[in-house]
């Protein structure tokens, strides 16, 4: 195999690398902070953090789709 | 019994099973199109059909047992774990396992590891998806008994038989085209019910405030962290362990087709636990903690105090359908293991196709009579009986899986040692139970990395043209296939 086939395979071109590298940095801050505190309706924080990444999340497989189309167009 | 609610039930399984015996005919002409419709459904269908697929009667049904027992942030990282299992699947895995060709998990593993693999992953995905019809079963039982007032057993042992007869004529062909159906009853139906309990209370402010006084520990963290992070855990890799979901990856027509259609799932799940939030904080405002025998009883109790029964009647046609379809799918993914990847793959390589499916069939009954049986006495949640099966299949099959895409370097003797190393390591600690809740996940899935990291170091690399094949699927990601 050659270098330049080792440099695409983890390339940060990759929209899949890409967004999965996102995804979990997301779900890191959630689980790591996790925050108890009560908020809104009296849900604790880390409740409302998780449905923003509900949101997040369904809008990065949007931006994915797109992302790889185009990538594979090129 | 309820009249209405059973006419409406009555008239949907009809109608799902006349799809399937019109699909049966194309079913049976090619093995190709008995496991994996033909490879030609568009993203629309495949959208619904995915989803309907992974989302069973944990997911729809079962999640709002869970919340009710356990508070609003264990429901919502449940939710959390569900929305994330496409993405994620989609980001790294399905189209390099796509691209591979194969119809089933163990296929993956033979054609990246060869025969060893092959067969312990095969005697894995029999042992974890025949327990995992279960708590299906479960679920349709409380249904079934809720809706036909008939014993709580009689109704397992009845709706058990409909589903494996449903499965068995029509293969993958008449799943996916039912499973369209349901999903969009799936979707539809909790989207109605949130609407209708949100609007009954004047507003959420209301609803959450009847909650509370019901159980003011409805918004307080009940459990611990590692039981949250366990939970996470489970589900985020599901899509990628979960047989049933790879082959419905495999039905798309191309690869766009099969991720446009994990992104519109990834949507409807979201859509589904938004509404599911109303749903679950109307539960625990109409059952006080303790008032309920089974806390899956819980979306039951909405059901009934929110809904006419005709609406009713769909609504429960829709938890019903959404079990059927993932428990046709899990009896698909038995069945193939033992038909496909040990009997064709190993003992009689030149077996005829009919015979393949024959075989297949038969087993798909042996697993269903099993499951029935064991859902007789359920011991759990739903959930947390998913939660725990779906554990096994993580600690098993995630690093084998991730590694064999993305490790060139990843063997059979590192593979094989993993696999083991992982399934025995988990049912050891849901045997001896050293941990929270559903937390052994969080154990016993690093101990398989470390056994297939550390046993393929020590062991001879694979052939270059293993090498070569790992390579050149990720070459087509980032270069020109489509």
């Amino acid at each position: 195999m050659t270098e330049q086939t080792k440099i695409r395979l983890f390339s940060l071109r990759n929209p899949g690398l890409v967004m999965v590298i996102i995804q979990l940095l997301i779900a890191a801050f959630i689980f790591i902070w996790f925050p108890e505190q009560p908020s809104a309706y009296g849900f604790t924080l880390v409740s409302w953090l998780m449905i923003a990444a509900f949101f997040i999340w369904s809008i990065q497989t949007v931006i994915y789709i797109y992302w790889i189309e185009i990538y594979e167009k090129n | 019994m309820r009249p209405v609610e059973s006419i409406v039930v009555f008239l949907y399984l009809i109608m799902l099973i006349g799809i399937g015996i019109y699909y049966s005919r194309r079913a049976l002409s090619s093995e190709d199109d008995y496991w994996v419709a033909g490879r030609s459904v568009n993203s629309f269908v495949g959208s619904f059909a995915i989803f309907a697929a992974v989302a069973s009667g944990s997911s729809l049904y079962g999640s709002i047992g869970l919340g009710w027992r356990f508070g609003v942030t264990y429901y919502l990282c449940y939710g959390l774990s569900a929305i994330s299992l496409f993405p994620f699947a989609l980001f790294i895995f399905a189209a390099q396992m796509r691209r591979s060709g194969v119809r089933t998990l163990p296929e993956y593993f033979n054609r990246r590891y060869g025969k060893s693999v092959h067969l312990l992953s095969a005697a894995i995905v029999v042992f974890f998806m025949t327990l995992y019809i279960i708590p299906q079963l479960t679920a349709s039982g409380y249904i079934g008994s809720y809706v036909l007032g008939l014993p709580y057993t009689t109704a397992v042992v009845l709706i058990g038989i409909g589903f494996t007869i449903y499965a068995a004529i029509g293969g993958m062909w008449a799943i996916t085209y039912t499973d369209f159906i349901q999903g969009l009853l799936m979707v539809g139906g909790s989207a109605l019910l949130g609407l209708i309990v949100l609007g009954s209370h004047g507003g959420y402010a209301n609803l959450v405030a009847d909650a509370v006084a019901a159980n003011p520990n409805f918004t307080t963290i009940n459990l611990p962290w590692m039981s949250f992070f366990g939970l996470f855990f489970i589900f985020l890799w599901f899509a990628v362990v979960a047989p049933s979901a790879v082959m419905r990856n495999l039905t798309g027509k191309d690869a766009g087709v099969a991720r446009r259609s994990m992104m519109g799932a990834t949507w409807f799940y979201t859509i589904m636990w938004i509404f599911g939030l109303f749903i679950l904080t109307a539960a625990v405002g109409l059952n006080a903690p303790g008032t309920l025998e089974r806390a899956d009883y819980a979306y039951l109790t909405v059901v009934e105090a929110y809904m006419p029964p005709l609406l009713a009647g769909i609504l429960l046609a829709a938890i019903l359908a959404s079990i059927m379809s993932s428990t046709d799918s899990f009896l698909l993914a038995v069945s193939a293991g033992i038909s496909q990847d040990i009997y064709k793959g190993h003992i009689n390589k030149v077996a005829p196709e009919r015979l393949v499916t024959r075989i297949g069939l038969v087993v798909m009954f042996v697993a269903a009579i099993f499951a029935i049986i064991v859902a007789l006495n359920p011991v759990e949640l739903i959930t947390v009986m998913v939660a725990w099966v779906s554990g096994g299949m993580v600690a098993a099959f995630a690093f084998p899986i991730i590694l064999g895409l993305w490790w060139r370097r990843a063997n059979t003797q590192g593979a094989f040692a993993g696999m083991l190393g992982g399934f025995v390591s988990y049912i050891i600690f849901m045997l001896t139970k050293p941990f929270e809740l559903l937390s052994e996940v969080l154990v016993a899935t690093p101990i398989a990395l470390v056994i297939m990291v550390v046993v393929t170091l020590l062991t001879p690399a694979p052939s270059e043209e293993v090498q070569r094949e790992v390579e050149k699927q990720h070459q087509n990601v980032i270069s020109f296939e489509k």
